[in-house]
């Protein structure tokens, strides 16, 4: 045993994040990705590992980003999507026992998402159309002459611009060109092969004015070609979906006209003859979506789950449950703390990436109730010190507020220099297991505090919808509550007591700073200081500020509604030094948004630092590139050591 | 012959001149196009007349020439050798030119030194990286500028180089020096605010250093930002600025010598130094009049009797000015000019392409304003008759600015199209007196809508206008005057807004000159309550549920003056409200893309401006 040592930003590098995974049909084998990193890039690559238990073997060479892996029918082969060649993502195939990948595509603008056909003898892509109809002048090897705009889904963050229509193809295993399905002034997305391997299923909303409300629904088209219909029975919108054995669909999304931030997001089953029944209305919880927060995993993957095996939202765990006609299975007890972003099932048996007790993620096998770790990817962090987290209730002003507090081992319940550390959002949740930030910050010395305030999803929709049209208002009230109540029981010292936020987090870091001086210390990144003008500057804005109840520009009254619930309005009283991060490529919260609030305090003459991140979109500190996320944490940690050191 | 977008192909353009010496030759620089890009070369014409010949032709962009004390040779800058600019050296007699400096990351301005051996030069400090950097931090509120992107990573610094290319360094610091001019005793001036933004933005003001030993010392007392300035006769330092550190938009840009405001400027705005100090253009009612500079008062060089000028540039050696001119309507063309004598022209460019086409008809109208007489020209197709047409009220952009009969190419497409076009100069425009500028302060979107209104109501009136016909164009300022015009009057049949504003309290933050600007037009300031209500009050988005009039947003993707950031609000909430919007980004695009923006993107937005109007309002 090593004596272990602080973490510190340069360790990034040395980071395994697991991503998602898939398990043969016959339960034997399981795969998954796993991302490392070097200064330059990160990398991603296939391992197996088996179910029984043994050694994890990689299968890709990983020299890129190999990801999305999933099962041939008959378990020979692995499908899976990589940028090894051309840097844009292809669907390629690789036998489980031995040989190299072979590419099966060449999309010019790259695969986006794939199912097997249950023939095993070809596959369903998805794949963006080589021209753009909005594009004029577009050229291979360079800039177009002009972008036309015509919706205002233009931009995604992380993406880009998304001006080139998405659609389906038919892939032969055997090598040949490939096959279009659809085609139109619209986009398709996750295709699923229904068992009879007759239709293709998959998310659209073919609507001329789509672009202005969240509406994605199931639609089919013959796999042998013909028209797209929409799904009998489809909610709307639908986050994913999975065909059940029957050819009946069961589907994860809500059943709204105008979703808001409180709907919770429910499972669904569409019969073939197209009669729906919500299978978790019982249930006052987030179904499959928003669950885990940590960058401990693999932030580029998405949550993955098996139909009815998926996750459920609750007191900030991600619990993995089956649902069943009536009611649900859980299938991981709440007090081990599980919090599981990829679930999968075959064979009878259940794999996830998990994290259970608060320790870090791992391949696991779940078995009656219990989870049997396959890897040890946490290996990279044993020289460091872990932790001490415990859960506090604290009494808020609409009930308990559920913080997971994190200390130095060995730190005695002594007043220290702590960070109340927001969450983006805010209809999400902190998980009992912390982000690299919060751990780098305690490393360093510093408590930190993880709330879940009012507008979280971990109890339900009532918790969220206390906080709609009430940015700054019910959140801030919240934050107030769980710093005295940390600096009552003697854990904070109020005098060195910092406030750190990203993106919805932000946006109430720059609140507290404009309405508070009892912060010694800010960090706010890719936050939002200027509603009004937000809500046409981010890419979701006019889409979210619906769901979250923040307004409208288009009326005085939803002016007035967006610019109280704007932290520039209260500008002049920022006495806070406060330091801004944010991602140039951010499209989410863009740095048009967070700029003005630059200016602002620098015309006042307050301290202000504003940093840029190129090329950093708007989870840049996890997903960026390794030189600049390492910048980024060492900013972090100067910040609060100068200002209230540890 | 008609002629359309596609005449960007062809388009010779003419916007910078120099003069030798003894007055005997003029050099400028042309801009054409080849193979869809847009360069510039290098001629010489004799002062007194003659052909024009080339001096320079690559394929490269060569600009800023400058004779050499002897008039032997020219010092230019080009980037045909690594695509950054450096100075070349190029002999009037004939000859290649050879490359001078080697500053890896540019040359941005040059002056001779007075014995002809060096040349002082401000380059940038660091070499123009291959791909964008790890982090930008920003402490100040300066860190960009539309005309100069990147400036911040990158300051510029005054070097003096012999003409054996011996390079010797005279200023450093994170602040940026331009136009560098030696001075009689050797010392090299320049302009530069050293001692940082502090919050405010720059006011630069001439400094001098011997060396880089020296502390830069100012050398004139200036108050205003200084934005161009020379070593004119004599030593004198000539400058051009207004005279408030943070200047209202009425605070006149005046030629001082030696601190001392020339007189005969009135309260008008000299918009043109040239840069031998010897000669401005003091822009009034509507024309671009050329002065000599002397410290006992301006000398008109023009005729009274000359058409209504509109002047790029100057250049003068004694009496004799060379300037790239249009008189009336058309397109600019070098002449030569000296007090008493009619305007000669010297160069033919614009005949092979421009004067090929019918030249519209011109008129001069006196329009009465609730304020007073409205200077505006209206061009006309050449078969237009008196009667109601189909009309486009162009607005320019500024506000402080003004409207001559030689507008933009885009505009002259308008007319060519068909269209008659009206170019008011309403409260906002310089040339009628600061009171003209100073009502608008704080009153935009008040004062200006009802200068338009009334320019509208006259030509309706007088019977050139079809009423059922009218649309509106902007671009920058008058953009926001057409989105505030379309968000408060249902009279226009269509509008094509560019580069414009719709978020005035955004755009404190998001635009380069915002919290500068913003208080000295009085449009107010985002830090106080009070300033937000202004600034709202005067943003067009506030009233965007009442624009119902089909609208073309043209915008260039890096705009730091009116940015993307800004106009995509009223993008976005005219298509939730389900209206007829149309909004075209042209990529790498800056606040002068129309102008300097890549030929094909050029010729777009000329097609796009021409053909919303021929969509809504047909000719």
């Amino acid at each position: 045993v090593t004596s272990s040592r602080p973490l510190r930003p340069a360790d990034v590098t040395r980071q395994v994040a697991l991503g998602t995974l898939d398990l043969s049909p016959d339960g034997r084998l399981v795969v998954y990705s796993r991302r490392t990193t070097t200064r330059d890039a990160d990398r991603t690559a296939l391992w197996l590992v088996p179910y029984a238990g043994g050694r994890a073997r990689p299968l890709t060479a990983g020299t890129c980003t190999d990801t999305a892996p999933r099962f041939a029918p008959d378990g020979s082969r692995i499908a899976f999507l990589s940028d090894r060649v051309g840097g844009v993502p292809q669907l390629h195939v690789i036998a489980v026992d031995g040989g190299e990948a072979t590419g099966l595509t060449a999309f010019g603008r790259g695969v986006a998402g794939f199912d097997w056909h249950p023939d095993g003898r070809r596959l369903v892509v998805v794949a963006e159309d080589d021209r753009s109809p909005w594009l004029v002048g577009e050229r291979p090897d360079g800039l177009p002459t002009a972008r036309t705009i015509a919706r205002i889904d233009w931009r995604l963050d992380g993406a880009g611009l998304v001006l080139h229509p998405a659609h389906l193809h038919v892939v032969p295993l055997g090598g040949g060109a490939p096959r279009r399905l659809t085609a139109g002034e619209w986009s398709a997305s996750r295709p699923a092969v229904s068992p009879d391997g007759v239709t293709v299923a998959f998310l659209t909303d073919t609507d001329p004015r789509a672009d202005l409300r969240r509406g994605q629904a199931i639609h089919t088209v013959p796999i042998a070609g013909g028209d797209v219909v929409e799904m009998p029975g489809t909610p709307r919108p639908v986050d994913r979906f999975a065909y059940e054995p029957d050819g009946g669909i069961v589907a994860l999304g809500h059943d709204v006209a105008v979703l808001r931030d409180q709907d919770p997001q429910r499972l669904f089953r569409i019969d073939r003859d197209g009669v729906r029944r919500c299978l978790t209305a019982a249930t006052d919880r987030s179904f499959g979506v928003g669950a885990t927060y940590s960058d401990l995993f693999d932030w580029n993957v998405g949550m993955v789950d098996a139909g009815r095996i998926t996750q459920l939202a609750d007191g900030g765990r991600a619990t993995p449950v089956r649902v069943g006609d009536d009611g649900f299975e859980v299938l991981v007890a709440a007090e081990r703390d599980p919090v599981v972003p990829a679930i999968a099932a075959a064979g009878g048996r259940v794999v996830a990436v998990a994290s259970v007790d608060r320790r870090p993620p791992e391949v696991v096998a779940i078995e009656d109730g219990d989870v049997r770790p396959l890897t040890r990817e946490a290996r990279w962090l044993a020289p460091f010190v872990w932790p001490v987290i415990t859960t506090v209730e604290v009494a808020g002003p609409a009930g308990p507020i559920t913080t997971f507090v994190l200390s130095p081992p060995g730190s005695a319940d002594v007043p220290r220099a702590t960070i109340l550390d927001l969450h983006g959002g805010p209809t999400d949740q902190w998980n009992p297991l912390p982000m690299v930030d919060a751990l780098l910050l305690v490393a360093a010395g510093y408590r930190v505090a993880m709330p879940n305030i009012r507008g979280s999803i971990d109890r339900g929709s009532a918790w969220v919808g206390e906080l709609a049209g009430r940015w700054g208002d019910a959140d801030a009230a919240d934050c107030h509550a769980v710093c005295d109540h940390l600096v009552d029981a003697g854990l904070a010292d109020p005098a060195r007591l910092g406030v750190l936020g990203l993106s919805y987090g932000g946006f109430l870091v720059n609140w507290l700073v404009g309405t508070t001086d009892r912060f010694a210390a800010a960090v706010s990144e890719n936050g939002v200081t200027n509603q009004v003008s937000d809500w046409a500057n981010s890419d979701c804005g006019v889409v979210y500020c619906d769901a979250g109840g923040l307004g409208d520009p288009t009326t005085p009254a939803g002016v007035e509604l967006l610019w109280r619930q704007s932290p520039l309005r209260n500008v002049a009283a920022v006495r806070t030094p406060i330091l801004l991060l944010q991602g140039e490529a951010d499209l989410r919260c863009p740095p048009a948004d967070n700029e003005q609030l630059f200016v602002a305090l620098r015309a006042l003459g307050r301290e202000v630092s504003y940093v840029l991140y190129p090329e950093g979109t708007h989870v840049f500190a996890s997903t960026g590139r390794p030189d600049r996320r390492i910048d980024r944490h060492e900013r972090v940690l100067a910040w609060f050591d100068r200002l209230m050191p540890a | 012959v008609r002629i359309g977008p596609d005449i960007v192909a062809r388009e010779a353009l003419i916007d910078e001149v120099a003069i030798s010496a003894d007055g005997s030759l003029v050099a400028y620089s042309r801009r054409v196009v080849v193979d869809g890009a847009h360069v510039r070369d290098l001629w010489t014409v004799p002062w007194s007349g003659g052909r024009s010949r080339r001096l320079t032709a690559g394929r490269s962009v060569d600009h800023s020439p400058a004779f050499a004390p002897d008039g032997a040779t020219v010092a230019f800058l080009s980037d045909r050798d690594g695509g950054v600019d450096q100075v070349w050296l190029v002999a009037v007699g004939g000859g290649e030119p050879r490359r001078l400096t080697a500053f890896q990351g540019g040359v941005t301005g040059l002056a001779w030194r007075g014995d002809g051996r060096a040349v002082a030069v401000t380059a940038h400090d660091r070499e123009v990286g291959s791909g964008p950097p790890l982090v930008r931090v920003i402490e100040r509120l300066d860190w960009r500028d539309d005309d100069t992107f990147g400036l911040m990573d990158r300051p510029t610094h005054v070097h003096v180089v012999s003409l054996a290319g011996r390079a010797r360094r005279l200023t450093a610091g994170s602040w940026f020096a331009s136009a560098p001019r030696f001075l009689a005793d050797g010392r090299v001036a320049f302009l530069a605010d050293p001692d940082g933004d502090g919050g405010r933005a720059p006011v630069p003001a001439v400094h001098a250093v011997r060396s880089r030993d020296d502390a830069p010392v100012r050398v004139v007392a200036t108050t205003g930002p200084v934005t161009a300035f020379a070593v004119g006769v004599a030593g004198a330092i000539v400058t051009l600025a207004p005279a408030a550190p943070e200047p209202p938009d009425d605070d006149p840009w005046q030629v001082a010598i030696d601190g001392t405001t020339v007189p005969g400027q009135e309260d008008r705005f000299a918009v043109v130094l040239s840069a031998d100090g010897g000669a401005a253009v003091v822009a009034d009612h509507g024309r671009e009049p050329v002065f000599l500079v002397a410290a006992d008062g301006l000398v008109p060089v023009l005729p009274d009797a000359a058409a209504p000028p509109t002047v790029d540039a100057v250049a003068a050696a004694g009496t004799r000015v060379a300037a790239v001119a249009t008189f009336g309507t058309g397109y600019a063309e070098v002449y030569a000019l000296e007090p008493g004598r009619v305007p000669r022209r010297l160069t033919t460019h614009g005949a092979a392409w421009f004067r090929r086409n019918d030249q519209p008809r011109v008129s001069e109208l006196e329009v009465a304003g609730p304020a007073g007489p409205i200077l505006t020209w209206v061009l006309s197709p050449p078969d237009a008759g008196d009667e109601p047409r189909a009309t486009v009220l162009a607005i320019h952009g500024g506000p402080v600015w003004h409207w001559g009969p030689a507008p933009e190419l885009g505009i002259q497409l308008l007319v060519q199209a068909g269209y008659r076009v009206a170019l008011p100069n309403g409260r906002g425009s310089y040339g009628f007196g600061r009171q003209w500028i100073a009502a608008l302060a704080g009153a935009w979107g008040d004062v200006d809508a009802a200068d338009c209104h009334a320019v509208c109501d006259h030509l309706v009136g007088a019977g050139l206008v079809d009423p059922a016909r009218l649309g509106v164009f902007g671009r920058s300022y008058g953009g926001f005057l057409t989105n505030w015009l379309l968000a408060t009057s249902d009279r226009f049949a269509a509008g094509v807004a560019e580069a414009s504003v719709a978020n005035q309290v955004s755009c404190f933050g998001n635009s380069d000159c915002g919290y500068s600007y913003n208080p000295a037009a009085g449009l107010g300031v985002a830090t106080t309550p009070s300033g937000v209500d202004l600034l709202w009050r005067q943003s067009p988005l506030r009233h965007v549920a009442d624009l119902r009039t089909p609208l073309l947003l043209l915008q260039g993707e890096a705009d730091l003056r009116c940015p993307t950031g800004d106009v995509e609000q009223l993008f976005v909430a005219l298509r939730r409200l389900g209206r007829d919007v149309e909004y075209v980004l042209y990529p790498e695009g800056g606040h002068a893309y129309h102008r300097e923006g890549r030929p094909d993107r050029r010729a777009d937005r000329h097609r796009r401006l021409v053909g919303w109007f021929e969509r809504h309002m047909p000719v």
